[in-house]
This record gives C-alpha cells, sequence and structure tokens, in this order.
C-alpha cells in the first residue's frame, strides 16, 4: 500500500505540471458558461462531439466504498467493521469534500478529481426496483427502468448511434473491448467487439491475403443480419486499425496503465482514439465487484479492484490529457450495495449507487449528489435511495457533449433533468 | 458472481504460458474414435454387428453431385451434436431420424468407454475426490492440473464421444448451473460437481439436477453459501436459485423471498475450514449455524424447528413450480430451436415438465419431435455457432485430433467461449445477438487451424485431402461443403468458394486447406 501511494503521489506532480501548462485554457474555459463554450470550444476541426467511454462496472459496485459518505454517521452504524474510516484516522478516508472521501486504494482518482475533471454522482441509478443483477443490467442498458422487460430489445448506447450522423466514414462507429456484446449495443450501427486491438488484422498467408479477403467480402456483400453487418465492421477495423501502432505505443505524460483488464483495455483505447479513425464509442466492462463475502475494502479484494479502476483510470486521463477536452469517460454499476453489512464480511445487493464521469468538460472536482442519508427510515428497502436517475446523467452527455438531442428515442417515456455533469 | 483469489485468477495465464504439455498420444486417440465413430451398438448402422432391422431407405446421397438436400437428419446432428460429421450423417440417415434420436437419448447404452479410459490414463485428476485433488494439486502448489484437465475432458468429450446429445446436454446444464472455474477452492472442486451433479443428471430429472447441484461444494464456494449462516444470512445462492436455476426471473417471487429461501438455506455449506479432514471439499449440513424460525416461501408456511429439511422443502416448491417448467423448457427451446423461442413449444415443453416429474428425455422428446420430424424442422430457426462449438465443429468435420489439448484452450479463450470461463452466474449467453459481432477471431482460427498454425491440432494434409477426395463429388467447393455441414452451405458461400479455387492459378495444399477455412468463415457456416 505504501508502494502504491507513493506512485500515486507521484503522479500528481506530474499532472501538476500539466495542468498549470494548460491552465490558461482551462482558466479561460471555466469562465465561459457552457452553451457557448459548445459553439466555440470545437476540437479538432469543428468536430464538437467528445468519443464516450463508456465501462460498466458488473457485478454490483459497492458505492459507499468506492466514495464515502464518512460524513454520515449512520454508515458507521451500518457497517460497523467494513465502512472506510473518517479522515485522519488509521486507514481512514481522504476527503473530497468535507463529507464525502475517497478510500485509500482508489487514491489515484484524485489526480483528475484535483484538476476538475472527474465527477462522482451519488445516490445514482436505475430506479427500477429490482435487486437481479441480470434484470438490474437489461433494464439499465435497454434504458428501460420501469418498463416492461422487453418492450425494447435494442440498447441505449446503440440508439445512440442509431439517431446521429456519423463522425467518419461510418464504417466503424463503435469498438465493444470484450468478446460478447452488451445489452447496450445490441442492434447498434457499425459496431465491433474486439478485446485485443493490436492483432486486430487479416489472418493467413500473405500471399493469398488479398484473394482470400475479396472471397470473404464478396460472401458478407450479401447474406443475413446482424453477421453480414458484424463482418464489414470487422474488415473496416482491420483496415483502420492497421495504421495504429500499438505494440511501439508510447502513452504520454509518464502514464502506466496497470496490466489488469481495465487498464489494457483503456490503453488501446487511448491509442485508437489519438489516431483519429473517427471512432465514435468504447465500450468496455469490469467485473468481480459482486463481493457478499469478504468485501476487504482496505486491502482485500474490493481495495484490489478499486487499485485498478483507479489506476487505470489516471493512467487514461494523463495519457489523453492533451485531447481531455473531446473525450468523456462514464462509468456505472448495475445497483450499489446495502447499506448494511452481512454476516460474511461482506455486502448483499443494494439499490442506490455511485456514477463516475471524467472529461475535459465534466464539471468535475464534486460529488453531485441530493443525499438521502443513511438513517434507516431514509432508507430504499434497506439500500441507500436514489435522488439522481441515472438517465439524468447520461441524457445530459449524449445531449451536451455526443451532441444527439433526440433523448426521447433513447430513454423512451422518461424526461430527463440535466443536472450540470457537464460544462 | 464472486470475484477469485487473485492467484487462481492467474491459473489460467500461468497455465497458458507454461503449456504443461499433456500430450496425448494421436494413435490411441485416433483409435478409440475408430471404435466409437462406427456406432457399433445401433443396431441398423453400416458398422453394427447384428444384422439390421431396419430398413435402409434413403440412403446417403454418396457420389450424387450437387444434390445434397438440407434434411431434417442434418438438422438433428446440427443441433444435437458438436459438429457436423459426415461418417455419422451416413449411419443417422440410414437408420433414420427417430432411431438415432432415441438411441442418442439412451446415452448409457452408447459405447464410450475407448475415450474415457484414454481420458483415465491421461488425466488422472478427473476420478479425484476434492480432498485427493487437494492434497495433490493444492498442497503442492499444482493448481493448473486440475483446472486445466476438466478443460481438456470437456474439450475432448464435445468433439470426439459418441454420445453427442448427452454431452450437448452436459454443456448446457453447465451453462444454466455455471459456476467460475477460476474463483477460489472451484478450481478443484468444479471437477467434483461436474462429474456428480453435472453428468449424472444431465438425461436424468431436472429436480435431481437441482437438488444436486444445491449440495454442490463448488456451487456453495462460488455464491457463497458457506457464509451464509444463522443471524446474518447471505442471499447470494438463495437469490439465484430462485432466479436462474429454477423460477427465472419472471417468476413469482419477492425481495422478502429471497430472504426468507436464504434463511431456510443457513448451515448449508461444505467441509472447507480443515484440509486434514478426509470429507473436506464435501457438502455439509451444520446445525448450529442454521435459523431453525419459521419461515415462509412463496407463500408456503414452514413451520420452526426445521434442519436441513427447510432447504429441502425450498428444493421441492421450486422444482414442482410451473415457473420452473416455464423457465427451463424455454431454456431448452431457446438453445435447440429458436433465439425467439416458439411460444406453443415452450407450452408444451412445461407441460411435459409437469407432467412427467421434470424428466428431461421426455421434454427433449417434445423438442425434436421424433414421430413427425418435420414439426421440428418447422420451428427451428438458425442459431449462430458459438465459438465453443466452431471449435469443436471443425475438429469433428475433418477428425482433427487434439495431441495438446493446451493449444486449442487457447483458442478457445481467443475467440471468447472455452470451459467454465464464464464469470458471472447465468452462463454463456445463447443468443445471436451476444456473438455475432465477434467474428474476426473465429476467421482467425479457421485460418490458423488449417495452416497448421494452432498449437497441439496437427493438420495432416493427407487425411485431410482424403477426406475432401473420398466425397467423390468432383467440385472441390461442393465437396468442402458436404465435409463440413452436409451441403448445407448458402448457395452463393459455395460459388465464391468455387471462383476463389478458380482464381488461384495453380490448385495446392495452400489452396485447398485455404479454402477450407474460407468455407468455415462464411456466413452460412456461422449458424447451423
Amino acid at each position: 500500500m505504501t508502494d502504491q501511494m507513493k506512485k500515486s503521489s507521484g503522479s500528481n506532480d506530474v499532472t501538476r505540471r500539466s495542468f498549470l501548462g494548460a491552465g490558461g485554457a482551462v482558466a479561460a474555459l471555466a469562465a465561459t458558461p457552457w452553451w457557448m463554450r459548445k459553439a466555440s470550444a470545437s476540437p479538432r476541426g469543428g468536430n464538437s462531439r467528445d468519443v464516450f467511454v463508456h465501462v460498466f462496472l458488473r457485478g454490483g459496485m459497492d458505492g459507499l466504498t468506492t466514495c464515502v459518505p464518512y460524513g454520515d454517521p449512520d454508515l458507521y452504524l451500518a457497517r460497523p467493521t467494513l465502512a472506510i474510516p473518517q479522515p485522519g484516522q488509521s486507514n481512514g478516508a481522504l476527503d473530497l469534500d468535507g463529507f464525502f472521501g475517497l478510500p485509500p486504494a482508489a487514491a489515484p482518482l484524485l489526480t483528475p478529481w484535483a484538476n476538475g475533471h472527474l465527477a462522482f454522482v451519488h445516490a445514482s441509478g436505475s430506479t427500477d426496483p429490482t435487486r437481479s443483477h441480470f434484470e438490474s443490467m437489461r433494464f439499465m442498458e435497454a434504458g428501460i427502468p420501469n418498463q416492461p422487460a422487453f418492450s425494447i430489445d435494442s440498447g441505449w448506447l446503440a440508439r445512440h448511434l442509431q439517431t446521429s450522423a456519423p463522425l467518419g466514414n461510418g464504417l466503424l462507429r463503435a469498438v465493444n473491448v470484450s468478446d460478447v456484446l452488451p445489452q447496450s449495443l445490441a442492434k447498434a450501427p457499425a459496431t465491433v467487439s474486439a478485446r485485443e486491438l493490436s492483432t486486430f488484422e487479416f489472418p493467413g498467408n500473405p500471399i493469398s491475403l488479398s484473394l482470400r479477403r475479396s472471397t470473404l467480402e464478396r460472401m458478407y456483400s450479401r447474406g443475413p443480419e446482424p453477421v453480414r453487418s458484424a463482418a464489414s465492421s470487422s474488415l473496416a477495423t482491420i483496415d483502420l486499425l492497421q495504421s495504429v501502432d500499438y505494440d511501439g505505443y508510447q502513452p504520454a505524460n509518464g502514464a502506466v496503465y496497470p496490466e489488469a483488464e481495465l487498464g489494457g483495455a483503456l490503453r488501446q483505447t487511448a491509442a485508437t482514439i489519438k489516431a483519429d479513425l473517427g471512432i465514435e464509442v468504447f465500450m468496455m466492462e469490469m467485473g468481480g465487484w459482486d463481493l457478499h463475502e469478504g468485501l476487504g475494502p482496505i486491502d482485500g479484494t474490493m481495495a484490489g479492484l478499486l487499485g485498478a479502476l483507479s489506476s487505470s483510470l489516471e493512467a487514461f486521463y494523463l495519457d489523453m490529457f492533451a485531447d481531455i477536452d473531446r473525450v468523456t469517460v462514464l462509468l456505472f454499476s448495475e445497483f450499489g450495495r446495502r447499506v448494511a453489512e452481512n454476516g460474511s464480511e461482506g455486502i448483499d445487493h443494494g439499490h442506490g449507487n455511485v456514477m463516475i464521469a471524467m472529461g475535459g468538460h465534466i464539471a468535475g472536482g464534486q460529488v453531485m449528489r441530493q443525499w438521502p442519508g443513511l438513517a434507516p427510515q431514509n432508507l430504499d428497502n434497506g439500500d441507500l435511495a436514489i435522488t439522481i436517475d441515472y438517465r439524468d446523467i447520461v441524457a445530459e452527455i449524449v445531449s451536451q457533449r455526443l451532441g444527439n438531442q433526440n433523448l426521447s428515442e433513447i430513454f423512451p417515456n422518461y424526461t430527463p433533468t440535466f443536472q450540470g455533469i457537464t460544462v | 458472481m464472486p470475484v477469485g483469489l487473485e492467484a487462481s485468477k492467474r491459473a489460467a495465464q500461468i497455465a497458458l504460458q507454461h503449456r504443461p504439455g499433456k500430450k496425448i498420444d494421436p494413435k490411441k486417440l485416433k483409435a478409440a474414435w475408430n471404435r466409437m465413430s462406427r456406432h457399433p451398438g445401433l443396431p441398423g448402422a453400416p458398422g453394427a454387428s447384428a444384422a439390421s432391422p431396419v430398413a435402409t431407405a434413403g440412403a446417403p446421397g454418396q457420389g450424387s453431385g450437387e444434390k445434397w438436400p438440407r434434411d431434417a437428419v442434418q438438422l438433428l446432428l446440427d443441433r444435437t451434436s458438436h459438429g457436423f460429421h459426415l461418417g455419422e450423417y451416413e449411419i443417422a440417415k440410414t437408420v433414420g431420424y427417430p432411431i438415432w434420436f432415441e438411441y442418442q437419448l439412451a446415452h448409457e447404452s452408447i459405447d464410450d468407454s475407448p475415450l474415457e479410459d484414454l481420458l483415465a490414463e491421461i488425466l488422472p485428476s478427473l476420478a479425484m475426490s476434492a480432498k485427493e485433488i487437494y492434497d495433490a494439486y493444492w498442497t503442492t502448489n499444482q493448481l493448473e492440473i486440475p483446472f486445466l484437465e476438466l478443460k481438456f475432458a470437456t474439450m475432448l468429450r464435445a468433439a470426439y464421444s459418441p454420445r453427442q446429445l448427452y454431452e450437448r446436454m452436459v454443456g448446457f446444464w453447465s451453462d444454466h448451473f455455471n459456476i467460475d472455474h477460476e474463483d477460489d477452492f472451484c478450481l478443484l472442486l468444479k471437477t467434483v460437481d461436474d462429474r456428480e451433479v453435472i453428468r449424472p443428471h444431465a438425461l436424468g430429472k431436472f429436480p435431481d439436477l437441482l437438488r444436486a447441484s444445491a449440495e454442490s461444494a463448488a456451487m456453495n464456494q462460488y455464491l457463497d453459501n458457506f457464509a451464509n449462516v444463522k443471524g446474518r444470512a447471505q442471499e447470494n445462492y438463495a437469490r439465484e436459485l430462485m432466479e436462474l436455476h429454477s423460477l427465472g426471473v419472471s417468476g413469482p417471487y419477492t425481495e422478502n423471498d429471497v430472504k426468507e429461501v436464504a434463511r431456510c438455506l443457513t448451515g448449508w455449506t461444505y467441509q472447507r475450514k480443515n484440509p486434514f479432514f478426509p470429507n473436506w471439499g464435501e457438502f455439509l449440513f451444520d446445525p448450529g449455524k442454521h435459523d431453525t424460525g419459521a419461515k415462509t416461501v412463496l407463500g408456503q408456511q414452514i413451520p420452526a424447528g426445521g434442519g436441513k429439511s427447510d432447504g429441502d422443502i425450498v428444493l421441492d416448491i421450486l422444482a414442482n413450480h410451473p415457473s420452473t417448467a416455464h423457465f427451463v423448457a424455454t431454456k431448452l427451446v431457446r438453445h435447440f430451436v429458436a433465439d425467439d423461442p416458439p411460444q406453443s413449444l415452450v407450452q408444451r415443453v412445461a407441460a411435459t415438465y409437469l407432467a412427467t416429474g421434470g424428466d428431461i428425455k421426455s421434454m427433449l422428446r417434445d423438442i425434436f419431435s421424433p414421430q413427425s420430424p418435420a414439426a421440428f424442422v418447422r420451428f427451428a430457426q438458425p442459431k449462430f455457432r458459438r465459438p465453443f462449438l466452431m471449435a469443436t465443429s471443425l475438429l469433428r468435420a475433418f477428425e482433427i485430433g487434439l495431441a495438446d489439448p493446451t493449444g486449442m484452450l487457447y483458442e478457445m479463450i481467443v475467440m471468447g467461449q472455452y470451459p467454465f470461463g464464464w464469470h458471472a452466474p447465468n452462463g454463456y449467453p445463447d443468443v445471436t445477438g451476444a456473438w455475432a459481432s465477434n467474428l474476426r477471431p473465429r476467421w482467425s482460427f479457421a485460418s490458423r487451424l488449417f495452416d497448421n498454425q494452432s498449437w497441439g491440432t496437427p493438420i495432416d494434409r493427407y487425411a485431410i485431402t482424403a477426406r475432401i477426395n473420398d466425397t467423390g463429388i468432383t467440385d472441390r467447393a461442393e465437396a468442402i461443403n458436404v465435409v463440413l455441414t452436409g451441403g448445407r452451405l448458402a448457395r452463393r458461400d459455395v460459388n465464391a468458394i468455387r471462383a476463389h479455387i478458380q482464381s488461384e492459378p495453380v490448385y495446392t495444399w495452400r489452396v485447398l486447406r485455404e479454402a477450407i477455412a474460407l468455407a468455415a468463415s462464411s456466413p452460412s457456416y456461422q449458424t447451423h
């Protein structure tokens, strides 16, 4: 843990220098209201839409450990052994705003936080009452909490792509950095699943490559969906990624990605974004959060996961710093965990949670919330109540940073209330 | 969805890096295959010893050129095997759809001993108790051995067992009662779960399977029920038992039922503390940890004072519940018939569940409809060939041996599906949408396999060439089609392969193997 702390404070120094270097621009932006900035601060040739990076934290990440409401005394009554102690105590939280703090394992998040580029949204989530992983994911990813489960079979992120014009030539719009397509991207146009972008090449003997490729193209020029579209996205991806040197990729600002799965996925994502290929969405996931048994918030499993998550995000932030104004990162989980700990030093399924947003146009350095409190009478069936619908946050990012106003198609039967997560 | 020990999480990678070199003598595997693949126990089969009581109507169209129409037997083999095999097709077609289906259903009468003898010889951990595995491998820090041996056995059985329908059902239930092999002691315990829970009941009665799984140490470890104790109930297993194993997420249970079922299952644990106990790793009920208070589950009162019986009552309630029948029926129909299961068929299968006490064979009879194969053909929609099936299909079609299964495991991991590799308790997805966006890895697999770039699957160019030539079909594109699918590839795909071969200046072994890989990469081969 000491080494980890040293490492992250070192990274903080790097960022501080970078931040000072870019300080003039950041200060100018901060003085401009967001609706004006949208028109004026368009990065890269008038393209005002961000690249969107979405990380789904599967298994129900515990929001009360990730962003600790240490100022709420009921936390310590409900979690006598598992709550992160208050700041100043041994293994205590790192204070964020006088009420919330970060667990020591998440210290690397302080880098984007201190630069005003990372925000938490607490007591947020999907208001659907289900406590089932799979049902909750389905509702959240389809974008239809509290609606009939099978009223829609596409994902919210897919509908964003369906209802917006492509940024580039439209051949490859989204990359799912894993093997299996998540519901969020179900029916998405021009989308490919690729866990390893560096080896995404056309297979086989170079002698016959062009001939074999043209045969494959001929076969897939017709044929059943969704296989046909997947093939054209795969072939487009092979062409696009050819120009990217993943093996020789040098992250900027001394960023060091952890070897953990998310670190690798974000490293590939950064290299791909910098290659400017017109890819609009990167989705990835990080699992392992379902800690019914042995949470380990200080030096156990949860601490390990948070360490990997935080240092991956910090590395991505540092690496992308020069382009951070055109990147928005959003992380959330299907639900939070119960307020009270269970008998096996773990926590069962809950409801409200914390979302994490990062980017140059995220209203960072704040824990956005309408805190409902952790006293028993304020809980939703024993769980943190939800006071901010995740769709409010997502819809604002879609509207303000991804330039898509078709919110009623993306989130049917819901009128989002923007909370000011973007600037 | 618990997360494994860091050490165990790394086991797969370590094993892959080190390639323990579990070598299989290709001659022995081939000999076993040759003994089994003629299906000598099947009356009426060409290789059977007894005189055939079955009329050999509809003999296979050997050498009949372009005419290999899609028929019910082809579809049956596609859905009830781990990949089409021409020789098996000829046998099945000779005896006919109903007889082949009933033969596969009566799996115990199919002799798979040549394969099982070979597995027992090279994969000793398969037969060990949890305690024996612990002593042999955990204490000596060789976790990867039992871990890999079970995966190897699963691949070998899927590809080469003559009990193909049975092995498909083993795969189906392994997904239904999914256990993350990399989670903590599941590294060792999944071997026992596979041998004593999944395999004995794969074609038995669903309620027996449900009860056996509830007493599986691996499941207990995976879903944390060992930590579910009196006064500190822990809901993980209780919830997934209802949501994923029995009633289904649309079932009529409430959050309160989850809590009550968890209470009923307090004290259901396994011997995990002391590795010196001879029953280490075995299920046990700990009365001291059981909540003896009264409970109500799905409206049914369970009076105070019960012991293990509380959990047994819960399992009875769940096993006999119409929602369980409907949920199991839906999953079976989705797996074998169509991503979007026809409701009339689901209802028929669910009714059979309730009428037969969850008899799996009876439900499969409803689905495959041996008395009226046309009914199955009418319901069936294309199913996407998931990565595991993609791999086994190519091995089977060309009788490619697995000399070192580590290489095949690696290929499956790259494609995204390998035995017991799914971490969440819902099992690998079973619908096209989840898999179809991930084509390039399978194109690459087909190419690597036939280019002999994949480890452990030695490609014998003479054997593969002979398989093509033995069809007697001079059009090589059509011959490839027949060997791969019995002639079910789309016309335009076959035409494209033919044009491809013709556009090469000279026909060589490279041209043939690349044409085969292209056919395996074609749109129509991705479904079955």
